[in-house]
């Protein structure tokens, strides 16, 4: 192999690695519903999503309310699987997702779940309806790192959800 | 085309070449096909389109295709892009340097896509950064200078958005507040980037970056920090280890001359002298002033004539500026306007004679050669 062809396939090698350490991680995680909020910004890059979070607020929570100063501050936490509680030592569970607390509030890192720029205005009205019981079908990986699956519109999957409700927003 | 018949006719009734040579010239710029020659404009901007295109297209994100087809189509398209490149190297160049730049593109278009299908967060600098990593072996194949400025552009602007790239430059400008010790760290980069020959593609952006700031820094008032006003223990200390591995550099690198280590070290010394100095009134312009008539001496020193030129209409600018700033009425502007036109014109004046008497030493030693 010449040195044009390997400079050539660097960089599809190492895009092919990410996607296969994704897919293989993905395999051996656990699938969790949980409720979410969401809106609907968009990125240059990827395009438009619905920028959701999981309501993480129903359930109870070791996340401490820090003094002024050190809230921005992230501090390290789980939620565990298990016991469907934000704790901040995770020796008692075997399924978690890793987050970190701030403001005395838990976050996954998952806040993105990409759509169509179609869909992405009736969706984002659908999120708002209270009516509507949205939820966030997660895959976790053994490490914690929550990766969304599908958007889940009162026990349905939204592209399902949409058929059904032709004009959400009417 | 019309100048260069107008220049080699000329060098022919000179001496300078021959009847067939000039016609070989003409031939040989006739049929290049440079960076910016029409032809190369619109491919690049062909190559730009259809990548931009597939950008756009990968984030409206149609969702009828499944994930699978998208992940697999956007393979194929990077397979077959790299064979493709990879045929056409050697025999269409300009082309391989298109599609090069429409590679590098594309793999913008595959890190979004992946972060779609698999709904992935990250900041932005981190998609940015990861493209940087994913473009830095193309760069090793071009030589094109452009797609240097453009992957160090997005280098520099992503490590500097990272958390650690925004603490390293509230540490580096709480250290280095001032205009002209900014200025001085410029310089000595250009001064070193400036020895390494190879590897243009990432030299050349860094040292015209570099000596942008420099200059950039000595332009205007408003940034001046007096050492004694705003003292950091840490800031004399660095800037000492700085100025002490300049001068062991310039005093160590051999392909500088005796003339030339004198202006790199007398223009060390006035940066040194205007750190130390308590500020007073206007200092600052006055500190700017004298190093931009330092650069413009150690460009001459180089024999660098284009430069001294440059650097000749930069100070005079630095001057129109500081009239601007400076009076705030119309009839004092009008003055310094008046004043500083003079001042100009003497500078030219001046620029013009010693151009006449580089020239007339160059000729000296091409004889004595």
């Amino acid at each position: 192999m010449t040195k044009t062809k390997i400079l050539l396939f660097f960089p599809v090698l190492v895009l092919l690695g990410w996607v296969i350490s994704i897919q293989m991680s993905l395999s051996t995680g656990i699938d969790v519903v949980l409720p979410v909020r969401g809106f609907d910004p968009r990125d240059i890059l990827a395009g438009r999503y619905l920028a959701v979070s999981v309501d993480y607020d129903a359930f109870a929570s070791e996340c401490p309310v820090e003094p002024e100063t050190q809230r921005f501050q992230k501090k390290e936490a789980f939620f565990c699987l298990n016991s469907k509680k934000i704790v901040l030592n995770k020796t008692d569970c075997s399924d978690f997702i890793k987050g970190y607390c701030r403001y005395g509030r838990f976050n996954d890192n998952v806040s993105r779940f990409y759509v169509s720029e179609k869909i992405s205005y009736p969706l984002e009205t659908v999120l708002r309806n209270p009516e509507i019981k949205a939820e966030l079908s997660l895959r976790v990986t053994k490490e914690g790192k929550a990766f969304p699956q599908d958007l889940i519109l009162d026990g349905l999957p939204f592209d399902q959800w949409l058929e059904k409700n032709k004009s959400p927003s009417k | 085309m019309t100048s260069l018949t107008h220049k080699t006719t000329d060098w022919v009734k000179n001496g300078l070449i021959s009847e067939a040579q000039a016609q070989g010239i003409i031939t040989f710029e006739k049929n290049r096909k440079s960076l910016f020659s029409l032809f190369s404009m619109v491919l690049f901007l062909g190559f730009f389109s259809v990548a931009i295109g597939v950008v756009t297209v990968v984030s409206a994100n149609w969702f009828s295709i499944s994930n699978e087809v998208k992940m697999a189509g956007l393979f194929v398209c990077l397979i077959a892009a790299a064979v493709l490149l990879d045929r056409i190297k050697k025999q269409h160049p300009l082309l391989f340097e298109g599609g090069l730049f429409f590679y590098m593109l594309l793999l913008f278009a595959a890190i979004g896509l992946i972060g779609q299908v698999y709904h992935l967060k990250s900041d932005t600098y981190v998609a940015f950064l990861f493209w940087s990593v994913l473009a830095f072996p193309l760069l090793l194949l071009t030589r094109k200078v452009l797609f240097g400025y453009l992957w160090e552009f997005v280098f520099f602007a992503a490590v500097s958005a990272s958390p650690r790239g925004r603490e390293f430059w509230t540490f580096f400008l709480e250290t280095f507040p001032s205009s002209l010790v900014l200025s001085f760290l410029a310089m000595v980069l250009f001064c070193v980037v400036s020895r390494f020959e190879k590897m243009p593609v990432f030299v050349r952006p860094v040292r015209v970056a570099a000596a942008f700031l420099s200059l950039f820094c000595l332009m205007f008032n408003e940034h001046y920090v007096s050492f004694f006003e705003h003292m950091h223990i840490r800031t004399p200390i660095l800037f000492s280890i700085v100025v002490i591995g300049f001068c062991a550099f310039i005093a160590l690198c051999k392909s500088y001359h005796r003339g030339e280590k004198q202006a790199l070290l007398m223009l060390t010394g006035l940066y040194v002298l205007f750190f130390l100095f308590p500020p007073f009134r206007g200092s600052n312009y006055f500190f700017q002033l004298i190093i931009l008539i330092g650069f413009v001496f150690t460009a001459y020193s180089f024999g660098a004539q284009k430069a001294v030129r440059f650097l000749v209409a930069v100070t005079a600018i630095r001057m129109l500026i500081a009239f601007f700033s400076l009076f705030g009425s119309l009839m004092y502007t009008g003055i310094g306007l008046i004043v500083s036109g003079m001042v100009i014109l003497a500078m030219a004046y001046a620029c013009f004679k010693v151009d006449a008497y580089m020239k007339l030493k160059d000729g000296k030693e091409k004889q004595h050669d």
